[in-house]
């Protein structure tokens, strides 16, 4: 049996969008069998708040789509303990709107308190892993629910590290049974920043811990690529999209734009792209599963 | 081998700008492009999502400022000031206490009303708004009881220069004033999705400070009586006459249920 519910293809809620969400535009026919929009996937931190329009739109939303709940500030790597009265709030969020999935990043944010508002990378190491696996029980326990963690784009790996990143997840959710999110642009934009081999990453990644994917655009910055979502998504990320789609099959799929936001035709039109890709290489045999 | 901690501690130090950058280099891979380059890049983004958040929230002090010297502060602002809410909403909460600290009363006074307005923006929903309607069906000898409330979105702001005219002037593209030094007070509320402010007169000022505490109306036309009682005529020093207290209380109770600013 699946370990997470197969939504179709989604979107990344933005406050550019929300007129038309409210109004309806671009819902599909169903969970997985839309033309339109299946899902939203929504910034957790952005709904923290006591109401207004932006707990408006989220009711609306949630009243026609599954919703993700997607947050950046778990910070489930840090060394600082993990902050409570967040999870509070986003158990209570869970509470209210009951999303199909719970996601947030393998990295750390805080330190001393400080909340840096960026996604910092984690050392893979022995010591690490302990320590995410731990949190991650802490606060599945406290949720009452499976997480996915997504791998972040990262520009910088350190002298420590013992394992790889993939092989750092595949662990991870050996050890404390949660759930990956990944996001095929930042394997794309991590391998080149790093020289890593992004098929041998999608390898070593467990297909059956995979909920979703999601999709973005980046930019070359001299010698780094960088992870902007403000780009749509480039051809060779759409082709290790469709290599990610063999691999893991019916897993979900989202489309992330943060910048340069075009109107919802578009977006919902470059999510046909990714159900036509998805669609073009399920109906294909499937390639035999590694790892 | 630097341990979890250790090495934490030592990037954080370098990307926020504690440290020399310099000092978190023997951390980081190279992997053909320099550790000082990869760190760069999150030195930049650390600083730069939080000025974007900052500038989305506060368009008018950026705006007043310059961006050149509105980009200048953030780093002084973050150091005096981190972030500790895992919301990028709450980077501001301590902007208008920065400015104040160096003594810049016209920019902490701007920064405290767009602050107060981003708040407000999502403030918790209430019951609704208490209608004209609905006060004129009550028996009129329950008025007195009648118990009045500010709607849960909202503020009152107290300024100590007239910033609102200068949010006014940069609202309407003109050039704005120097923010005379002088009391002021303005409430802030959302009627429906909108946030809007209004600077009040100083009798009203004073008689919804006693409504934000919660008061019947009339304790309201009380606290107007003692506002008003040296202003309006009568013999230095006595209280209004009582009835026109009442009278200018009625006045601003209309006011208010016509703006939606009084809870149901």
């Amino acid at each position: 049996m699946a370990l997470f519910p197969h939504l179709g293809h989604g979107l990344g809620l933005r406050t550019q969008h929300y007129a038309d969400a409210t109004a309806g535009a671009g819902a599909g026919a169903g969970a997985g069998a839309g033309a339109g929009i299946d899902w939203f996937e929504v910034i957790t931190e952005n709904f923290l708040v006591a109401g207004g329009n932006p707990r408006r739109v989220l009711r609306a939303v949630r009243e026609r789509w599954p919703i993700v709940l997607h947050g950046v500030s778990l910070s489930i790597g840090s060394i600082d303990p993990l902050d409570e009265a967040y999870l509070d709030q986003v158990a209570a969020l869970c509470q209210e709107l009951e999303p199909a999935l719970v996601s947030d990043h393998l990295c750390w944010s805080s330190l001393g308190g400080h909340t840096v508002h960026d996604l910092w990378p984690l050392p893979y190491t022995a010591e690490a892993l302990a320590h995410v696996a731990a949190r991650v029980h802490r606060v599945q326990d406290r949720l009452g629910r499976r997480i996915l963690l997504e791998n972040p784009s990262s520009y910088a790996t350190f002298a420590a590290d013992e394992l790889g990143e993939a092989e750092f997840f595949a662990e991870l959710c050996a050890r404390a049974d949660c759930g990956i999110l990944l996001d095929v642009n930042n394997v794309f934009v991590s391998c080149k920043n790093h020289g890593w081999d992004p098929h041998a990453y999608l390898a070593a990644i467990p297909a059956e811990r995979v909920g979703y994917l999601h999709l973005a655009g980046h930019v070359r910055e001299g010698d780094l690529l960088i992870d902007t979502h403000d780009h749509p998504v480039c051809d060779e990320v759409w082709a290790l999209y469709a290599e990610a789609v063999r691999r893991f099959g019916t897993a979900a799929t989202c489309l992330e734009r943060d910048d340069h936001i075009p109107p919802l035709p578009e977006l919902i039109a470059e999510l046909g792209r990714a159900r036509a890709v998805a669609a073009a290489q399920t109906a294909e045999p499937r390639a035999a599963a590694r790892g | 081998m630097a341990d979890l901690a250790a090495l934490q501690r030592a990037f954080h130090a370098a990307c926020t700008g504690a440290a020399p950058l310099a000092s978190a280099l023997p951390l980081v891979r190279e992997d053909g492009v320099s550790p000082a380059r990869r760190l760069r890049v999150y030195a930049h983004a650390y600083w730069s999502r939080i000025a974007g958040a900052l500038a989305a929230d506060f368009p008018k002090l950026r705006a007043l400022l310059g961006a050149e010297a509105w980009d200048a502060l953030v780093l002084p602002y973050l150091r005096a000031y981190p972030t500790r809410h895992p919301s990028l909403r709450e980077a501001g909460a301590e902007l208008a206490t920065f400015f104040a600290d160096r003594g810049e009363a016209g920019h902490a006074d701007l920064a405290r009303l767009e602050r107060a307005r981003t708040v407000v923006f999502d403030g918790p929903d209430g019951a609704g708004p208490l209608s004209r309607d609905q006060v004129i069906a009550r028996p009129p000898e329950a008025l007195p009881e009648l118990a009045l409330r500010l709607v849960p979105a909202s503020a009152l702001v107290e300024l100590s220069t007239a910033a609102d005219l200068v949010w006014d002037a940069l609202e309407d593209g003109r050039p704005p004033p120097a923010a005379a030094p002088g009391p002021r007070t303005v409430l802030v509320w959302r009627r429906d999705l909108t946030v809007i402010h209004r600077t009040l007169e100083p009798d009203e000022a004073a008689a919804l400070r006693c409504v934000q505490r919660g008061a019947s109306f009339a304790e309201v036309c009380e606290a107007l009586g003692e506002v008003l009682g040296p202003a309006v005529g009568l013999p230095l020093g006595l209280p209004l006459a009582p009835e026109d207290a009442a009278a200018r209380a009625a006045e601003l109770l209309l006011r208010w249920l016509d703006a939606a600013a009084i809870e149901r």
